[in-house]
């Protein structure tokens, strides 16, 4: 299902640049539509806060807008929409580092009950009501593990695995050779599965959850 | 199995890389490669537990779900978000800069920075250059007291324009969340009314279906029902044809009693 929207998009979006770029405004904005979800869904993975991804998607297709005339060419769209999410993903994720002075804190809410934040937890605004608790559990794990790995690696774990792209269209993403999106991809699996032991989350665990 | 290892002998010196490993568990082999990779899965654990972690963690992974989100509308004009959020960011960064500004400004007249570079070399020097004759206690107060008070007016002045600003900011941005409110709202409206169109239209077709089924069963039943009465009425017809003809014989009966009556010896009685 996910896969068959991507390629539809592939087939409309080339004539959609054309027409945004003459300046069709409607055709700019289906271009977004078609886009908005997956970008969305891959900022999320990155930074595992939905107010957060909410402004990175944003601001992505506000970047894509002003640089549309600079795309040479247009069956290259897809590496570079991601390209440009990915330094909005990688710029917050500084900020935020930045920006964090303890990373295992105690805090306290607004009645002043005292909660423990582990780091890279996710925050309130992560809540799904549609998923059940045990799912939400899951996801929080697996975003926090996510997290933890490098930036190069958690791109190209999210673009193979979530937006089921190309190896050679995540190399132009990232700007790097196949190979080495290979190599960063084989380690970052490697890396998730020693996380998810140490979670003792496995296919079992998964099945006794869900 | 050692037949197939001596025939051929290439399997038993093929190893493949992270990368062949990869392109397998995404399915993104030829067949013959896919072949070689998984003859060497058969006689090789290491490999093959390997391999399972890799497809472990991705059927982990799986169990993200996408998020369902609605694209918001984009305007050309102003090439922004029709959306409220982080509206106010970019004026924070110039003000901040303007409020350093002055805060560098009012410390350095506060402690009569004075910096000179002469013969004697660079000097810098904080408060008050002393004068021969010198400031009384109470005049270096009022002086003070004059300087904070002038500070304090260009502070507030300040204070207050910045504010106006902020003020004009956020009346402007709150006019256009409200048009782009008011024209989301009657978007929303043609939308509901178009789909209570289709609906009405569909539920029309949908009564006019069954008015129609209803009248054709009607029609059968009355039909069902004809042929009934008429049976009961052939049936009617039937048994009034039979008691005429009993009637009839019983007739014929009667007279023929009658006649022979008629016809008997007197003297038999």
């Amino acid at each position: 299902m996910q896969a068959a929207q991507v390629n539809q998009s592939m087939i409309n979006t080339s004539s959609l640049i054309e027409s945004a770029l003459a300046g069709d405004e409607a055709a700019f904005n289906q271009l977004v539509s078609l886009w908005y979800k997956r970008i969305y869904n891959y900022s999320l993975k990155h930074c595992g806060d939905e107010d957060l991804t909410a402004d990175i998607t944003q601001r992505t297709f506000i970047a894509v807008y002003r640089n549309l005339s600079k795309l040479k060419e247009k069956s290259r769209f897809k590496p570079w929409l991601y390209r440009i999410a990915t330094n909005f993903c990688y710029e917050e994720g500084r900020r935020k580092s930045k920006s964090k002075t303890v990373p295992f804190a105690f805090s306290s809410n607004e009645e002043g009950e005292v909660t423990m934040v582990g780091d890279g937890e996710a925050k309130g605004s992560f809540f799904n009501p549609e998923h059940s608790f045990q799912q939400q559990e899951l996801e929080r794990i697996l975003f926090d593990c996510l997290g933890q790995l490098s930036e190069d690696q958690r791109s190209v774990i999210i673009m193979k695995e979530y937006e089921g792209m190309k190896f050679h269209e995540i190399a132009d993403a990232l700007n790097a050779s196949e190979n080495t999106i290979k190599t960063r991809l084989y380690r970052g699996l490697k890396t998730l599965k020693l996380k998810l032991d140490e979670k003792n989350i496995n296919k079992e665990t998964i099945h006794y959850e869900l | 199995m050692k037949k197939i290892l001596i025939k051929k002998p290439f399997i038993m010196s093929y190893k493949p890389d992270e990368s062949t490993w990869l392109s397998y568990i995404y399915d993104e082999l030829s067949a013959k490669e896919r072949k070689e990779v998984e003859q060497y899965l058969i006689e090789n654990e290491d490999a093959r537990k390997e391999v399972e972690e890799l497809k472990e963690a991705q059927a982990v992974l799986g169990k993200i779900r996408d998020r369902e989100v609605t694209a918001p509308t984009f305007s050309f004009d102003t090439a922004k978000v029709i959306s409220m959020s982080n509206t106010e960011k970019w004026w924070r960064k110039p003000l901040a800069v303007a409020a350093s500004i002055s805060l560098i400004i009012l410390t350095g007249y506060f402690v009569q920075l004075k910096i000179s570079y002469g013969e004697e070399g660079f000097s810098m020097a904080f408060g008050v250059q002393q004068s021969s004759q010198g400031y009384s206690e109470s005049e270096v107060e009022s002086l003070i007291q004059k300087a904070i008070a002038t500070n304090n007016e260009t502070f507030l002045e300040q204070l207050k324009s910045s504010e106006e600003e902020v003020k004009k900011l956020v009346d402007s941005e709150a006019k256009k969340s409200k048009r782009e409110i008011d024209s989301y709202l009657i978007a929303q409206r043609n939308q509901s009314i178009e789909v209570l169109r289709g609906l009405t239209e569909q539920s029309e077709l949908a009564q006019q279906k069954y008015t129609d089924d209803v009248l054709q069963d009607f029609a059968i039943f009355l039909e069902l029902q004809r042929q009934d009465d008429m049976e009961v009425i052939q049936a009617r017809f039937e048994n009034l044809a039979d008691d005429t003809q009993l009637n009839r014989m019983q007739t014929n009966q009667l007279i023929s009693n009658l006649y022979s009556d008629e016809n008997r010896p007197a003297n038999q009685y």
